[in-house]
Order: C-alpha cells, then structure tokens, then sequence
C-alpha cells in the first residue's frame, strides 16, 4: 500500500551509507541491531529490507570506512560486528555535510527553519 | 535447539549457498541474523518451520538477496561472464579433443572384435550417463552440506567451475582406465592405428555429444539446485 510518507527506494538506499557510519559512529555493532536502530529511530518510515544492509556494511568494509571481527552473541552464535574506522570518521563529516546542504536547500524553499550546519 | 529446527535453517542457508553471490562468511552472516530474528518470533502456536519461515521472510526473499549482493560486488559480473566463456571453449573445443582420444581406443578395440557400431555407440553414451551422474552426486552432496565449511566451499559451488573440475578429473581417469589397457591389447595384437578408417564419423559424433550434453549438463545442475527444498516461500 502506497504511504505517502514513506522513504522512496531510491532515497532508502542513499540513504543507508551515513545512517550505518552514523549508527556505528555509537560504537560496535551488528547487522540485525544496526537494522532495528534504523526501524526505532524513523519510527518505521524507513523500510530496510533486512538483506539490504549486509552488502552495504561489505561495500564500507571494503572501502575502509569500517572494520570487522568476527565474536559470538550472548547465545554463543557466530557473529560479525562493525565498527567505524578512522577514514569512516572522515566520510561520515562529508556525508553530514553533504545531507545538512541538502536539507538546507530544500529547507529555505520550503520555508521550514534550517538546521545548524557543521 | 530442536533438530527441525536446526534442520530448517540448515534447508535455508543450503538454498542460499547455492547463490553464486552469497559465500562463505556471508552466509553466516545471514544465519546469525535468520536466527536473531527467529528469536523475536513466539514459539506458541507456531511450528518450527512457520517460525523459521517467518524469519525467513524478514530477512528478504533469496532472489532479493541474490540480487542485492550481486549489484553490490561487480567483479562477481566479470566473474560470471569469463566462467561462460571458459565453459563455452571447454564445450565447444577442448572436450571432444580430448574425448577423442578417449574414444580412438575404445573405437579400435571395437572394430578389433567386431562388435556393432550401435554397442559402442550406446557405449560412449553411457560414458556421457556415469560422468554427469557422477557430477550430480558430487554436487548433490555438496548442496546437503556434508562440507559447507570447507575453504574450497564457496569456489567449488559455482557449477561452472565444479564442471570444469570434475570433466577435466573424468577424462584423465578414463584416458588412463581406458587408453592404457586398450593400448596395450592393441600392441600386444600388433594392430596399428591408422587402420581405423571411419575417424571422421567418431570425430564428428564426438564434437556434438560434447558440445550438446556439457551447456545440458549445466543447465540441469542449476535447475537442480534451485529447486532445493527450502522453507523461502
């Protein structure tokens, strides 16, 4: 069912590269709770299909923005925790920068107060 | 845990693992995440297949996550499109060269005693039958799981690859169950071998069994493995 306030697919997936840097900016985490911290903090406005996150947390490891270890969970299951590297530290100030200019934009336009910049 | 349930999730992952582009650690990845969110679902009135089936569901559909771990990691495109190329020339060229040879003695001694041509030919055809059933056994026991955590696991399960593999091992093994005793009747009977005239006809023969059963081969071997049981609705 169409909801109108609902992410589009486009924007979910653009989306998803500063929600996970900022999520593990926190500290360590993984893939199932970076999933529910999405669903909680958009108050389910931001529908991830589960399966979307893991290539994107392989594609940051990949560039370096972020690390993994594999541990176990607290049922002694196998389990591969995130967290932020240096350079992601870096990225996730562009991506700020970049999503505040956006909102800003779109903010005076719409003639809604702008957010503070960095 | 429940061995049924163990059992679910291990259809689940198997199903997954037949994905050219989920591998290895991805898949216990996805696993740890199918049984977080197994453990959100209420065991009352579920059974354990719903409950894993559910789970399942959260997770994503195994064409979605195909997908998006395809579009994620564009070498496994390039990956893909060389392995046809390769199973093209291995089907097209370098086969039935090699069963040829394979055939040559076989074919000599058939003409040595005189059997008919419709013996030897169902002969080979067999051969064709024992290669690609042995494959499918191979592969088979490999979907089940008996090795999933083997460092080779995620190589050896793209079927192209297992192809290659496992026709490359059979020719050697025939080449040497077959071309050595027969060679070695034929010098004992002192027969030579250009005595065989009808060449061109296994030649050709050749060529179009290999070139039709390795593309039907393959196609059989993926259809097989996609159509694994599996609790994915």
């Amino acid at each position: 069912m169409y909801k109108a306030s609902m992410a589009t697919k486009e924007l979910v997936a653009a989306s998803s590269r500063p929600l996970v840097l900022s999520i593990l900016e926190r500290g360590e985490s993984y893939g199932y709770a970076i999933i529910q911290e999405v669903k909680a903090l958009s108050g389910g406005e931001l529908e991830w299909t589960d399966g979307m996150l893991y290539p994107v947390l392989h594609r940051l490891e990949r560039e370096g923005l972020i690390q993994s270890r594999w541990g176990k969970s607290d049922t002694g299951r196998k389990r591969k925790y995130y967290t932020l590297s240096r350079d992601g530290g870096h990225a996730l100030q562009a991506e700020k920068a970049q999503w505040l200019n956006v909102h800003n934009t779109l903010a005076q336009l719409w003639g809604v107060k702008p957010c503070p910049t960095i | 845990m429940p061995d049924d349930l163990n059992l679910t999730i291990r259809r689940w992952r198997d199903a997954l693992a037949c994905r050219e582009s989920i591998k290895g650690e991805q898949l216990d990845e996805l696993q740890d995440h199918l049984e977080a969110e197994l453990q959100q679902i209420p065991a009352q009135g579920l059974s354990e297949e719903e409950r894993v089936l559910l789970a399942a569901r959260r997770v994503g559909s195994l064409d979605q996550l195909d997908t998006q771990f395809f579009d994620a990691n564009p070498s496994l495109a390039w990956r893909r499109r060389v392995l046809w190329m390769v199973i093209g020339y291995f089907a097209l060229v370098v086969l039935p060269g090699g069963l040829l040879k394979l055939a040559m003695p076989a074919a000599i001694f058939a003409v040595n005693i005189a059997a008919p041509k419709v013996l030897v030919v169902s002969g080979l055809i067999a051969m064709h039958v024992a290669v690609w059933a042995g494959l499918f056994f191979f592969l088979n026991k490999r979907m089940k799981g008996l090795a999933p955590n083997a460092k080779v696991s995620g190589w050896i399960k793209s079927y192209p690859v297992a192809m290659i593999t496992m026709l490359i091992v059979a020719v050697l093994v025939f080449e040497l169950a077959l071309a050595i005793p027969m060679g070695y009747m034929l010098a004992l009977r002192g027969t030579n071998i250009s005595d065989f005239g009808t060449i061109t006809l296994w030649n050709s023969f050749m060529n179009f069994t290999w070139s039709f059963l390795a593309p039907s081969g393959l196609g059989f071997l993926a259809w097989r493995c996609y159509r694994q049981p599996t609790v994915h609705s």
